[in-house]
């Protein structure tokens, strides 16, 4: 960083030393200047290079006080503001910069590093238009190898850097960056680090240059390979204890690979270091939220929930991990070795914190090898468009696949693999396809799939993420249905280190074409009428959502099974099932609102009120399956989960009554004698008369006078 | 102007109690007042009228005589005047039940009870309250309600709101939540067929969030209660038998139920097992109590 900011400064000589880590030599360089130079930028500039800030942004004050259209000392007093994490004070003095001389180099290069890890900022602009400008210039060059590696294009960046390196007397502040990059370009091929010459060259220029080994651990990141990342991160810290960012990465990468005490050890040493950086001081603080989750432990599973909603949700969760240990791994030809570790989150920001350090992403759940980490049933809700249990298959999916494959299958596979999942074996298992998606197939906006990586990487259109989710779901299911053992197959040669083209040539045996043939031709099958009239499906569904808020039943009624007779399979959010239902509930036509509220259900449809319908209108086991999906569905929710534990009762299935009416008490509900009550009346039953005495007690101790549970006691007694 | 008197006995003598707290002495006296203000805009006039309405009968289905300001009655005299003779009547054994239903404002200074004529603000309020001499309990079911929290705090007085703050200014849901809690056999939590001040602010507030939640709306009230005596009863669910030898059973049933408390009380010096079974033996007494309350028979 300080290389970065001084590069062009007088300064450059103690760069130099300090690049080298000759200690004692760089600070008595700057030392120097501090006390011999008359001019400000640079006295700035040697006090950021001892690490004395506040006089280093008193200096750059004073520097513009007396000269106000200094565009360099912008530039640097922004790289200062950069290097403590407030970016926005950075681009702000940067922005200043470019209204004085809107071509300066200095503050478009400065900018373009700013937003270096923004996947959409303006970073890939901004360094073509510098190259246009300058060729050779060393900066722009070096950000765009890194580029280039970041999309594992090696034969673009290798030639950009060793065109760098080939220069005599080049400058260490851009020697060594290019060698640390060509250096992770060769371990990224498979290069071992005692074959690796450019690691050998930086280690020989400064045996203490973590940088190196972090620099090679931010590629594995961005390609989950987590357990290599932590390795190269620990060497860092290890050569350079004072790289607080490296340190602040370690402690997150820590965290996904589930050894949380040595996170929260590398993570305080970075905030020690540098208190400035919010992903680190955030993370410590989740880590805290964390110490007060519930752990829950089995053959298959570690998870952590909130306390409060752990009894809620661990049968579930346990249940979805031993399925898949047990059916999905097998389907995909893996066998567990260790237990998968899952945590649900009660807020979206402490899962966002847990994911990338900083509130406010818009993901639901993330997989980083054996560790899932996603939002609880209370973090988003089902109106929300957030189906919990059918996000936590798909997870479960990432961790088979992220796994067989040692973290080497593509985006768009496992993605597709855990879309695929959900529909054909998840808790909704369904076929609808999402309306975005259907309309971009129709419009030719689908990726072939050989570059469909690049719809989750570098999305070209708004809400193309989302229709390569489904269009690399619908691959998988193709490939499923048409290949023995296809994904299996190509998760193997992911494991041996091949690309999704060989992934396909090789595991199927046909080239990646001949996939996108086949999914035409699904499509064209299956879709072509619904894709046809897509505008007269979202005319009668948002007619039916009009007539609603009007309160005509009737009309809305008549809508809504319009749009659902051109498309009966569709069940996403928004879908007209859901108006037809409660305006036909509305209507008391319980007949047909009973009808179309079975076909919602069982075309994977999990609307908490249509299904509340439906199960009011149905008896014996049909009800108990809508209560059950019910409960999955809104796990947390007390009436829910009562009604599942009645409907037990009533078809005489006691044991498993007993474990929801355990966990309407564990959701704390508003009237806890009736919940002691209702637990101690199955626990009678089932015959535990031990515990149905103590709960009844429970129950009145709370309640004295509660007559029926005085009853209970009396007969317990008997 | 006077309104009515509920007699109170400690004991429980009353074939219906509403607003029956437990009194310190035996001839304790209860009053209920309630005021119907203006409803701000006029679609909203039927709604608390039918709420003042409920209100009286509730109270009134007890047994009990409220008197009811309406909107064709209520204004500054009157309810100055009303409070005025309360403040003659009572004394500091009784207790004063003040409920307001309609439109309430506030301009960041004062909060405002809006009655047909001249407004009457919270302050003026709290001086004529200051003149009673009785325990109160002051309900306030309009918008903005919560301002009134402090300006009427007092160590005699528990305070009941819509709102937790005079900026919460929308129309309220309180007041008819408020009327479903005082007869609904679900609030009360410890099935003693009373439902105390505690169990009818919970339920009220619980069913108020829940009519927010179900219609995915922001919550604009979040009730408060404060100062809250939490053992004042406000309704009894069944009535008390008049019969000598069953109201002998209920003495009995309230000493074991005493016995119970204070059981609960030595909970945390006792070991668990020996705790439980002394519950068990005063419970299965009171089985047998309350199976002869059932039936009807006296020992």
């Amino acid at each position: 960083m300080i290389g970065a900011v001084l590069l062009a400064s007088v300064l450059g000589a103690c760069v130099d030393l300090q690049l080298r880590g000759d200690n004692d030599a760089w600070r008595n360089c700057y030392v120097e200047v501090i006390n011999s130079s008359e001019n400000p930028v640079e006295v700035a500039g040697a006090y950021a290079g001892i690490g004395n800030r506040q006089a280093a942004n008193d200096w750059f004050r004073r520097a513009l006080e007396t000269q106000p259209d200094d565009i360099a000392a912008r530039v640097q007093w922004g790289r200062l503001f950069a290097s403590v994490h407030q970016e926005a004070d950075a681009e702000a003095l940067y922005q200043e910069a470019l209204e004085l001389d809107p071509e300066s180099f200095a503050a478009r290069l400065a900018l373009a590093e700013l937003y270096l890890d923004r996947f959409d900022g303006p970073t890939a602009a901004l360094v073509t238009s510098l190259l246009e400008e300058q060729p050779q210039a060393p900066r722009p060059l070096l950000l765009r190898a890194r580029m280039l590696l970041e999309v594992g294009d090696y034969a673009a960046a290798d030639p950009l850097l060793e065109s760098l390196l080939v220069v005599p007397d080049q400058p260490l502040a851009v020697r060594l960056p290019a060698l640390n990059l060509r250096s992770a370009s060769a371990q990224l091929q498979g290069v071992a680090a005692a074959d690796n010459v450019w690691l050998a060259e930086i280690r020989a220029l400064n045996p203490n240059y973590g940088e190196a080994d972090a620099l090679g651990a931010h590629f594995y990141v961005i390609t989950r390979r987590y357990l290599e990342a932590v390795e190269l991160l620990e060497e860092a810290v290890t050569r350079d204890p004072t790289l607080w960012q490296a340190q602040s990465e370690l402690g997150q990468n820590l965290l996904r690979i589930n050894r949380l005490e040595d996170a929260r050890r590398h993570l305080q040493l970075a905030y020690d270091g540098d208190p400035y950086n919010a992903i680190t001081v955030n993370t410590l603080r989740l880590l805290d939220t964390l110490e007060g989750y519930t752990v829950v432990r089995d053959d298959h599973l570690l998870l952590r929930t909130p306390q409060a909603q752990s009894a809620a949700l661990a049968p579930y969760v346990s249940a979805f991990a031993r399925k898949t240990v047990e059916t999905m791994a097998p389907r995909y030809d893996y066998s567990f070795e260790r237990p998968m570790v899952i945590e649900l989150f009660e807020h979206h920001d402490d899962f966002a914190v847990r994911t990338a350090g900083l509130p406010g992403i818009g993901i639901l759940g993330a997989a980083f090898g054996d560790v899932v980490v996603m939002n609880g049933p209370a973090a988003k809700s089902f109106s929300e468009g957030f189906d919990w249990a059918s996000a936590l298959w798909h997870e479960m999916a990432h961790v088979v696949t992220l796994n067989a494959t040692d973290n080497l299958v593509s985006r768009w596979f496992s993605e597709g693999v855990s879309v695929f999942e959900e529909w054909r074996f998840g808790p909704s298992a369904r076929s609808s396809l999402p309306l975005s998606f259907l309309e971009a197939w129709r419009d030719g906006k689908l990726l072939p799939v050989a570059k469909l990586d690049e719809g989750f990487i570098r999305p070209g259109y708004e809400g193309q993420i989302m229709v390569s989710y489904v269009q690399a779901g619908v691959v998988c299911m193709l490939i499923a249905d048409n290949y023995h053992n296809g994904i299996a197959k190509m998760l193997e040669v992911f494991r041996a280190g091949g690309d999704s083209q060989a992934a396909i040539t090789e595991g199927l045996g046909v080239s990646p074409a001949v996939l996108d043939e086949l999914l035409n031709d699904y499509l064209d099958e299956r879709y072509q009428d619904i894709a046809a009239a897509l505008k007269e499906f979202r005319d009668h569904a948002s007619a039916a959502q009009q007539a609603a808020q009007a309160s005509d039943w009737s009309v809305s009624a008549l809508e809504a099974e319009a749009a659902v007779a051109l498309y009966p399979d569709y069940v996403e959010p928004g879908s007209p099932y859901v108006n037809a239902v409660l305006a036909l509930d509305k209507t008391g036509d319980l007949q047909r609102m009973t009808q179309l509220a079975q076909g919602y259900f069982d075309a994977g449809g999990r609307d908490p009120e249509v299904l509340k319908l439906l199960a009011e209108q149905l008896s014996g086991e049909p009800a108990l399956a809508v209560q059950r999906s019910l409960a999955l569905t809104v796990p947390l929710q007390i009436e829910a989960r009562a009604a599942l534990a009645d409907g037990l009762m009533a078809a005489q299935q006691a044991d498993e009554a007993v474990g929801e009416y355990a966990v309407v008490l564990a959701l704390d509900p508003y009237d806890r004698a009736a919940a002691h009550y209702q637990l101690a009346t199955a626990l009678a039953a089932s015959g535990k008369v031990a515990q149905a005495q103590q709960q009844v007690l429970l129950a009145l101790e709370i309640a004295p006078r509660y007559s029926e549970a005085l009853s209970l006691l009396v007969k317990l007694q008997e | 102007m006077s309104f009515s008197r509920l007699l109170h006995y400690s004991g429980g003598f009353l074939l219906s109690c509403l607003v029956a707290g437990l009194a310190p002495s035996a001839l304790a006296v209860t009053e209920v007042l309630i005021v119907t203000g203006l409803p701000g805009e006029a679609q909203f006039a039927e709604s608390f009228t039918e709420q003042s309405r409920g209100l009286q009968a509730a109270f009134e289905r007890t047994g009990a005589q409220v008197t009811l300001l309406d909107e064709s009655r209520s204004n500054r005299d009157a309810l100055a005047a009303s409070l005025a003779a309360a403040a003659n009547r009572l004394r500091p054994d009784d207790r004063l039940v003040f409920v307001y239903v309609g439109h309430g404002s506030y301009d960041g200074r004062q909060f405002k009870f809006n009655l047909p004529g001249p407004d009457v603000s919270a302050q003026e309020l709290a001086g004529w309250l200051d003149a009673i001499a009785a325990w109160q309990l002051l309900i306030v079911a309009s918008s903005a309600s919560g301002a009134v929290l402090e300006v009427l705090a007092d160590d005699r007085r528990s305070l009941m709101t819509a709102t937790r703050s005079g900026d919460q200014s929308n129309i309220t849901v309180f007041g008819g939540y408020l009327l479903s809690a005082l007869e609904n056999h679900a609030a009360d939590i410890n099935k003693d067929q009373q439902l105390s001040l505690q169990e009818v602010f919970d339920f009220t507030a619980r069913s108020v969030a829940e009519h927010y939640e179900r219609r995915r709306l922001m919550a604009t009230e979040h009730p408060q209660l404060v100062n809250a005596r939490a053992l004042f009863t406000m309704n009894r669910l069944d009535p008390l038998p008049q019969d000598p030898a069953l109201v002998a059973l209920v003495s009995r049933r309230d000493g074991i139920e005493s016995a119970i408390e204070e059981l609960k009380d030595r909970k945390s010096s006792m070991t668990p097992e020996a705790y439980f079974a002394e519950l068990q033996q005063l419970l299965l007494d009171l089985a047998l109590l309350q199976q002869q309350l059932d039936s009807g028979e006296s020992m």
